[in-house]
């Protein structure tokens, strides 16, 4: 949407004056050069692609809240029908549709979207007294066909949302377990999503042409780093009443430190990124810090203590990202 | 920050031509490394600098408690003590860019600023003069405490005190005239950013830009929202809708003056009236048409950042107005499939409009 390569010279431009090298007429001549500002084609192009958005966004919220109203005066076969010629047509203009093209992809995600709708009029319609995880369980399977055939991240996104909340709600309604931080639910749901992590970047190092930009990795590994990151810290100030319980909660340590160090040595050796670095060293700061006040602390003296280590490490983290930033460019952000 | 082959193919063909022109020497060197550090850098040194500021004000409080229980009115000058050293910190330059000293002079700054506003409270027991005091001591750390974090964060933090302020003396319609000025100043700043730049206040005008639009959009989202402290009972909503919109047009016209081909077929009639027919649509919700002007000014600058959290506060702002809406679901649902066939339509149009304008060149 954003020319990337156009920001990054028109930075260094500004840049450049910031530290008096070029005049303001160099400047301004500069960036008129540069096309600093969107040309007509761009903005139309832009236009295009937030109508779309907002235009498929709106309709789907409107067909959920249509169904949600609870229609008594509408017979049962009529609902389905409505909503199921509605899948039916989005799934196959989606197919008619130019391959790849913005409209095949939002008819897409608008058909994966309304099986969700037919899921919880079913329930609304027969009030089978199924639990939660069943719709989203379901809807998750229901979809995965077309997901798998297309190639358009949004719909994997969706995907994976759903196969994470469908184990939340399961691991809720039917796992009761006894601690009050259900670590091995954190753990398997790293699990999940760490496969899809490396799906993608084995398929982009393969330069797969629809798996492209960094936003999803990214998603991805947040969500990881926070499913592992969370028990970590119970862990450390539980770890007495935790370790009793079960052996595999032990594990908790060697799968973080595990997935801590191979992700740093990727994203810093293989594929430089910055953003997931920063979000690993965050972790490690935290985990760090919560260990050695952990085992440290001992009155409100240590409270400097601790302050000046967190300094220390971001001071460290910062310096070694920088670096990174100057080794990498650009270069992810614009592929 | 370091181009990467296209750009620095782009950057290497404007300088050349910028030689060719005379706006640069012919002797004119350059390298591509920018002494700015990325958003992820920032927040990673921010984050930390806000919990071990957090850290030393335990470490104040649990040390020194009987000191400054007993006589409170130390904890004022102690607010402005670490204030101070905080700016003696940076006022070197050689500490400019050094991270651990940076880092160390915001948690610093942070926890005397915190001292310094439990001080005055204490002092004055007003919240409405404790907030006044918070603005200008933000304004001073603005101007002397060369920080990028802290300019980012000072302006949010002023923005909340106004609105403490106009909560306390029950004046919530003062936020109107806010969102005007702020709204202006937005437009202004980025418009000027080329003689910002070559200005002795370039340090200024990335964090206060940003710090300015990411302020704008919060306001709305904390006075309309019944859950915080600071949900205000604003009347007249369409005054602040009223300001956008001013701001709007007045961006759109700057903007379609470079477009030549939507100037000369006139549609920018058509984009003026959508503007305004949204706003009229979206009249009690005004955050709705912040965020858009914030979306297009940041498409306008090619901002990716500002754009981001623009399009995420869009849809709050969307979701908002919907769940407030009071009308049935019936009703809620033909206005969103209304509305959503509407946008497809002219989604369609425009691709249209491209065509035939394409024709006419």
């Amino acid at each position: 949407m954003i020319d990337l390569n156009i920001t990054n010279v028109s930075n260094n431009l500004f840049e450049f004056a910031k530290t008096k090298q070029i005049s303001f007429a160099a400047l301004v001549k500069g960036l008129e050069l540069s096309n600093y500002r969107p040309e007509e084609y761009e903005w139309k192009k832009f236009a295009n692609l937030i109508f779309l958005v907002l235009g498929t966004c709106f309709l789907i919220s409107g067909i959920f809240f249509f169904f949600a109203y609870n229609w008594n005066d509408m017979p049962k076969s009529a609902k389905f029908a409505i909503i199921e010629s509605m899948i039916v047509l989005s799934t196959l203009f989606s197919a008619i549709k130019k391959p790849c093209s913005y409209a095949e992809n939002y008819l897409l995600l608008t058909s994966t979207a309304l099986v969700g709708v037919l899921l919880a009029v079913f329930g609304q319609i027969y009030q089978t007294g199924a639990d939660a995880y069943q719709l989203f369980a379901g809807w998750t399977l229901l979809i995965a066909g077309w997901v798998f055939i297309s190639n358009f991240l949004p719909i994997w996104t969706i995907f994976i949302v759903l196969i994470n909340t469908s184990l939340i709600l399961y691991w809720i309604q039917i796992c009761h377990t006894s601690y009050d931080m259900p670590v091995k639910l954190f753990e398997l749901l790293a699990l999940v999503n760490f496969v899809f992590l490396v799906l993608f970047e084995l398929l982009q190092n393969k330069k797969i042409f629809w798996i492209k930009g960094r936003w999803f990795p990214r998603i991805i590994y947040f969500t990881i780093i926070c499913y592992l990151t969370i028990p970590m810290i119970a862990y450390i100030f539980e770890f007495k009443r935790m370790s009793a319980n079960d052996f595999i909660l032990l594990l908790c340590p060697l799968f973080y430190c595990s997935f801590i160090v191979c992700s740093i040595i990727y994203y810093f050796k293989f594929k430089i990124d910055g953003v997931i670095l920063s979000a690993s060293l965050l972790s490690c700061i935290i985990i760090t810090t919560s260990l050695i006040g952990k085992f440290m602390f001992k009155g409100s003296g240590s409270f400097i203590i601790l302050a000046l280590i967190i300094i220390i490490q971001g001071t460290g983290a910062g310096l070694w990202l920088k670096n990174i930033q100057k080794d990498q460019g650009e270069k992810n952000e614009t592929e | 920050m370091k181009l990467n082959k296209s750009s620095e193919q782009k950057f290497y063909d404007i300088v050349s031509e910028l030689k060719n022109q005379k706006y640069v020497s012919e002797d004119f060197a350059y390298s591509t490394n920018q002494s700015e550090s990325a958003w992820y850098v920032n927040g990673i040194i921010g984050f930390c600098a806000w919990f071990s500021a957090l850290f030393i004000l335990a470490f104040i409080f649990g040390t020194f408690h009987r000191i400054l229980y007993d006589s409170p009115a130390v904890i004022m000058p102690l607010g402005i003590l670490l204030c101070g050293t905080a700016v003696i910190i940076t006022k070197h330059p050689k500490n400019k860019n050094n991270i651990f000293l940076n880092q160390l002079s915001l948690a610093i700054c942070i926890a005397g600023e915190i001292l310094f506003i439990i001080g005055t409270q204490e002092k004055f027991h007003s919240v409405s003069i404790n907030a006044l005091i918070t603005i200008a001591l933000q304004i001073f750390l603005i101007i002397l405490y060369n920080n990028y974090i802290h300019r980012f964060l000072s302006v949010p933090a002023i923005f909340v005190a106004l609105l403490i302020i106009f909560k306390e003396i029950n004046a919530a319609y003062l936020t109107h005239p806010l969102v005007f000025a702020s709204a202006f100043a937005i437009l202004k700043a980025w418009s000027y950013k080329q003689n910002i730049f070559c200005s002795k206040f370039s340090d200024l005008f990335a964090p206060i830009s940003y710090g300015l639009s990411f302020a704008f959009l919060l306001t709305f989202l904390i006075v309309i929202n019944k859950e915080t402290s600071l949900y205000l009972e604003i009347e007249n909503w369409y005054l602040s809708s009223a300001a956008i919109l001013i701001s709007l047009l007045y961006f759109e016209n700057s903007a379609i003056k470079k477009l030549t081909l939507i100037r000369k077929n006139k549609f920018y009639i058509l984009v003026y009236l959508f503007t305004i027919l949204l706003t009229i649509a979206t009249l009690k919700s005004p955050g709705i048409m912040a965020a858009f002007l914030i979306m297009l000014i940041s498409f306008n600058y090619r901002n990716i950042f500002m754009l981001s959290f623009s399009v995420i506060f869009l849809f709050i702002y969307i979701i908002f107005f919907y769940y407030d809406l009071e009308i049935n679901l019936l009703m809620k649902s033909q206005i969103l499939i209304s509305t959503g066939i509407l946008f497809l339509i002219i989604k369609y149009l425009i691709q249209k409009l491209q065509f035939n304008s394409e024709k006419t060149v």
